[in-house]
């Protein structure tokens, strides 16, 4: 077993951060598995603009998002943050108009990103991926995690997020 | 590796996309404040400014590049006013234009007797030296 700094001096573990302007801060922290930062990297920057016509890319949606994240910028539950059901499992989904980033909260305020999807894949009919995959595949990256004590943090939204 | 700064657009985009950003969640914020107090409705604003719910729930989204105007309007129909205030930022003093190296003060032309009436012309002593940086204008 590891603490939570081990696992990111590991790199089992990133910190995602981004530019920050004068005045903002970073409230928030986003950690990110290797495999979902590189995603983010490789993946999101190619992807164009799916059903919902955003006048925005998906790479510039992932930006504003994560950098209202970063920033304590509030998050409306449901349209840009919410728990998956059935909420036991304790994974959560960090939403744009394209992009869909699957993961739990390790404390208040941390959220650690495990992978990550294209909406218009979830959804019928170019439907080629289920959510629940993507909430098992956060459940199991988060068990075969050696993180010492409480992996993850329950409680209401406010005080969460 | 512990960190990583995502970098996937560039600063011009990133300007644009944090002012918007801003202004989005100033729109959602006095929403937010007005339903509480007055009971104002996407459908209500939409109505107001001749619109559909439709297109100011997408504005409020975050969806569209929402134009100055229609801030103004949104802000109008709630009884609110937006405020905004440009300042020079001084973490990019010369926004990547190229700032020309000081030029050395062209030497101030030697005095030169002249007669009171070049002093009293259009533009006085200061059209005289500007036309001496081109070509020197002799005083008579």
């Amino acid at each position: 077993m590891a603490t939570f700094d081990k696992l990111l001096a590991e790199g089992r573990i990133v910190r995602v951060k981004l530019r920050l302007g004068r005045g903002q801060f970073d409230e928030r922290k986003l950690y990110a598995y290797p495999e979902c930062l590189k995603w983010m990297r490789a993946e999101v920057p190619a992807m164009v603009t799916g059903r919902v016509q955003s006048a925005f890319s998906p790479k510039e949606q992932l930006i504003t998002r994560l950098l209202e994240w970063i920033t304590r910028k509030p998050m409306s539950y449901g349209r840009m943050f919410q728990d998956m059901l059935p909420r036991s499992d304790e994974v959560w989904e960090l939403k744009t108009a394209d992009l869909r980033i699957f993961g739990w909260m390790y404390r208040p305020r941390k959220f650690i990103a495990v992978c990550g999807g294209y909406t218009d894949h979830y959804k019928e009919p170019t439907k080629v991926k289920n959510y629940a995959d993507d909430r098992n595949a956060v459940v199991e990256a988060r068990n075969a995690l050696p993180l010492d004590g409480d992996k993850f943090v329950t409680g209401e939204y406010d005080e969460l997020v | 590796m512990s960190s990583f700064e995502l970098d996937l657009i560039d600063e011009k985009t990133r300007a644009g996309i944090d002012f918007l950003t801003n202004v989005v969640h100033e729109m959602r914020r006095a929403l937010i404040i007005e339903k509480s107090s007055r009971k104002i409705t996407q459908q209500s604003i939409a109505d107001k400014i001749g619109t559909s719910r439709h297109v100011i729930n997408r504005e409020l989204q975050g969806l569209e590049n929402v134009s100055a105007r229609r801030i103004g309007e949104y802000f109008w129909s709630i009884g609110w006013e937006p405020h905004f205030e440009a300042k020079k930022s001084h973490d990019r003093e010369n926004c990547g234009f190229i700032t020309p190296p000081a030029q050395p003060r062209e030497p101030v032309p030697p005095a030169i007797s002249r007669p009171s009436s070049a002093m009293s012309g259009a533009g006085g002593i200061f059209d005289l030296v500007d036309k001496a940086r081109g070509a020197p204008v002799p005083v008579v």
